[in-house]
């Protein structure tokens, strides 16, 4: 079998990726290395692929290509992922760079690190740049100097944690248990260095963590993670010393370090202790913590990396695949209610090929973790999803269902719209209603009386919707990352009724151009001087015909029910009247307070008074607009309060946001 | 069955009815009530509106049909005052569920 070292390994695998030529330029960025590499290493492997009637071919301008027929192509593929495992990757030689940092209790050297590891000291510098987010997350400093070195500042404790997780990254559970019965290969190379140290320490963990395991339900997982706590403190207490924290545990967890303890050869100091309560805290809770994102995190870019060999589509760029990925993996859980081989089968019929990639890869990478076909499935909904861009993901469609498919359905889907702003088509259905709908138009089908067998997934739920059926039907949704479904054509937009529109844009236009604030001075004291010189006024602005009709009109309204609106220094007058010859919005500044009746029946100090008037034949715009700023007067105080105090200029805004917001209704009105 | 819609009349249709209308939609929206409200003046309202709201002085004397519901707000910016319009809908709506 031919070798291939990482580098060509790593060049080789991106090219597969790529039919047209790549510029070396953003092959060395994509692979985090310099064009002079890329370059050095064209000749070797042209070399090496030759066994594969393959060629390494330099387009002037346009960069490399492999060129040769498909199925060599998949031969080397094949190869490559053969050799895969026993190289140590990009990512393997971060986690020993890592490692090795936190194995040292202060600076380390470049030039030292860079020897140990057989790599080059500007490898070492760009990959410190990669992991400092690893130490970051671990609320750990990776403190650099430039040219001379690096060292790990922070919290034993925080190390510790950092360094369980990068074991983790290498290991899993079936080889540790193979090492647990004297299978010495099983060791992850990264621990190669100290192996005797190791093995003698993991040896004796586990026998002190074993019994004590026994009597709970721990899972395999859980006691590998305790095995090398325990080692890892057997192996550093003496070196590196932890800082005791005042804290609380439980007093099931202060009984298991007591029985650990006792049956551990040395003696442990407060801090010690603390830490090994912190680490059986987790028996209790038995999922995946946040402290194993890393791991996770690790894995799933090694996933990818297999996907794209083995699918030959590169699904590397999408940084939304990985997150993806790995949120889905860390909220794993057994509770999905959907229907699994429903779900299945929609995917093997949708992408048969990436669904034999995605599962050979997951065998490899995740070895120690059993994932179902339905787990699988998921994941190749999250792989589907890159290759179907740039197509923009559609909207969910659902089906609620009740019993007669009016109130409480009704009440769901207003209870939906509320919680999942993402499912844009809802509609209901009564139970003996589904016969005559095509289900498999639906994304999901949410019901609130139990359904016959449908083959969609569905799920029953209390019409309320109360938090935990939200919880319920959001982890529905995260298990269909994308809608099956095609997006629905949409229907051609009405008729747009230009005279309509034209008369409204014109009518806001003769509103905004009337309004003003004027201010009255009058010295009388009656109510009806006072709406005498309004109406005065608004007969100078040719709004109405007749002063004193008008008058008349605005006091008959004042004495039928107040007008002053409660909480406010405003009152409305208002009327449609035949003395009115254009419809108008005005506001009258007083120059003195007027007790005035209000719309509650109490009286009300009144220092502004609004008129609003129409024609008694007013065209349904002009009272569209109109009752457009009464509405906008209550619609929130801070609303009503530019009513009340602001100046001309002010409520022209307001009047124009809200004029806008007829005129926009108008123009959707064809598409709701 | 015919959706539910309710008539929200004042004397002009502008400010009354609207400001009221403002209100109740709010308080549907809180109770969780799909229900549409239209204002109308009072001598426009439809003769086919059933569920009709608004100031006694002005809905005392609109034509009744059998099974119509009529609700004077004297109050009409009131969230409480449409307590009973909340209830009426809550049964009329739980009859056809």
């Amino acid at each position: 079998m031919i070798e291939f070292s990482t580098r060509e390994r790593d060049i080789l695998f991106y090219l597969l990726t790529k039919t047209d030529p790549v510029q070396v330029q953003d092959v060395a960025e994509t692979l985090g290395t310099s064009e002079r590499t890329i370059q050095r290493e064209r000749e070797r492997i042209g070399q090496s692929i030759e066994a594969f009637q393959l060629q390494l071919d330099y387009i002037r301008g346009r960069g490399l290509v492999l060129v040769g027929d498909e199925s060599s192509k998949r031969q080397l593929r094949e190869a490559l992922l053969l050799s895969h495992k026993m190289l140590p990757s990009t990512d393997d030689r971060q986690v020993e760079l890592a490692y090795r940092l936190l194995q040292e209790p202060g600076m380390m050297k470049l030039q030292a690190l860079a020897h140990a590891m057989y790599v080059a000291p500007s490898t070492v510098s760009q990959d410190l740049e990669r992991i400092d987010e690893w130490f970051q997350e671990y609320d750990l400093e990776l403190r650099r100097k430039k040219g001379i070195g690096a060292e790990v500042i922070g919290a034993e404790i925080d190390k510790r944690r950092l360094l369980i997780s990068l074991i983790f990254t290498q290991w899993d559970v079936l080889s540790f248990y193979r090492l647990l019965q004297g299978d010495l290969d099983q060791i992850p190379s990264l621990l190669q260095a100290e192996r005797k140290r190791w093995i003698e320490a993991i040896n004796q963990s586990y026998a002190v963590i074993a019994p004590v395991t026994k009597q709970h339900d721990v899972s395999d997982r859980l006691i590998m993670r305790a095995t090398i706590a325990l080692t890892i403190q057997a192996l550093r207490m003496d070196e590196f010393s932890m800082h005791y924290e005042l804290k609380a545990y439980p007093i099931e967890v202060l009984q298991r370090v007591d029985r650990l303890e006792q049956r551990l050869p040395y003696a442990l100091n407060i801090a010690e202790r603390q830490w090994l309560s912190e680490e059986l805290r987790n028996f209790q809770q038995d999922h995946l913590d946040t402290s194993e994102e890393l791991v996770i995190r690790l894995r799933v870019k090694r996933l990818i990396d297999h996907v794209s060999l083995l699918y030959g589509e590169s699904f590397l760029e999408d940084s939304a695949l990985e997150r993806g990925l790995i949120s889905h993996i860390m909220s794993y859980t057994r509770q999905n209610v959907v229907n699994p081989a429903y779900v299945i089968k929609q995917i093997e019929r949708e992408y048969p090929r990436l669904f034999d990639a995605v599962k050979q890869a997951a065998e490899t990478v995740f070895s120690d973790q059993a994932f179902a076909d339905y787990d699988l499935a998921f994941w190749v909904m999250h792989f589907g999803a890159v290759l179907s861009k740039p197509v923009p993901k559609t909207p969910y469609r659902v089906l609620v269902v009740c019993s007669a498919g009016l109130g409480s359905s009704k009440l769901l889907m207003n209870r939906l719209r509320q919680e999942f702003p993402e499912l844009e088509q809802i509609e209901n259905s009564s139970l003996f209603g589904i016969d005559r709908l095509n289900l498999s138009e639906y994304d999901f089908v949410l019901s609130t009386v139990p359904l016959p067998d449908i083959s969609q997934p569905h799920l029953l739920v209390n019409p309320l919707l109360p938090q935990d059926e939200v919880a319920r039907v959001r982890k529905l949704l995260v298990s269909l990352p994308k809608s099956f479904q095609q997006p629905l054509r949409k229907d051609t937009p009405g008729w747009l009724d230009l005279q309509r529109l034209e008369q409204l844009v014109r009518t806001a236009r003769e509103l905004a151009e009337r309004f003003s604030i004027e201010t009255i001075s009058s010295r009388s004291e009656g109510l009806e001087e006072l709406l005498l010189e309004v109406s005065t006024v608004m007969v100078t602005k040719e709004i109405a015909h007749s002063a004193v009709q008008l008058s008349t009109q605005l006091l008959r309204r004042h004495e039928m029910s107040g007008l002053g609106i409660p909480g406010t220094r405003l009152a409305l007058f208002h009327g449609r009247d035949d003395s009115i010859r254009h419809g108008a919005f005005l506001i009258f500044e007083l120059n003195r307070t007027i007790e005035l009746l209000g719309m509650d029946q109490l009286f009300h100090p009144i220092e502004r008074i609004l008129v609003l008037v129409a024609p008694e034949q007013a065209s349904d715009e002009l009272l569209q607009l109109l009752s457009s700023i009464s509405g906008a007067i209550i619609e929130s105080d801070e609303r009503t309060t530019q009513f009340e105090y602001g100046d001309e200029a002010q409520v022209k805004i307001v009047l124009n946001e809200t004029f806008r917001k007829v005129i926009e209704r108008e123009l959707n009105a064809s598409e709701t | 069955m015919k959706a539910i819609e309710i008539a929200f009349v004042c004397e002009s249709g502008l400010v009354g009815s609207v400001m009221g209308a403002q209100v109740l939609r709010k308080r549907l929206q809180q109770e969780k009530l799909q229900v549409t409200v239209r204002t109308y003046r009072v001598q426009e309202l439809p003769s086919d509106a059933s569920f009709i709201v608004g100031p006694e002085r002005i809905i005392r004397n609109v034509l009744r049909k059998a099974g119509d519901h009529v609700f004077f707000i004297n109050q009409v910016l009131i969230e409480a005052a449409y307590d009973d319009v909340i209830i009426t809908l809550r049964k009329e709506l739980s009859r056809f569920d």
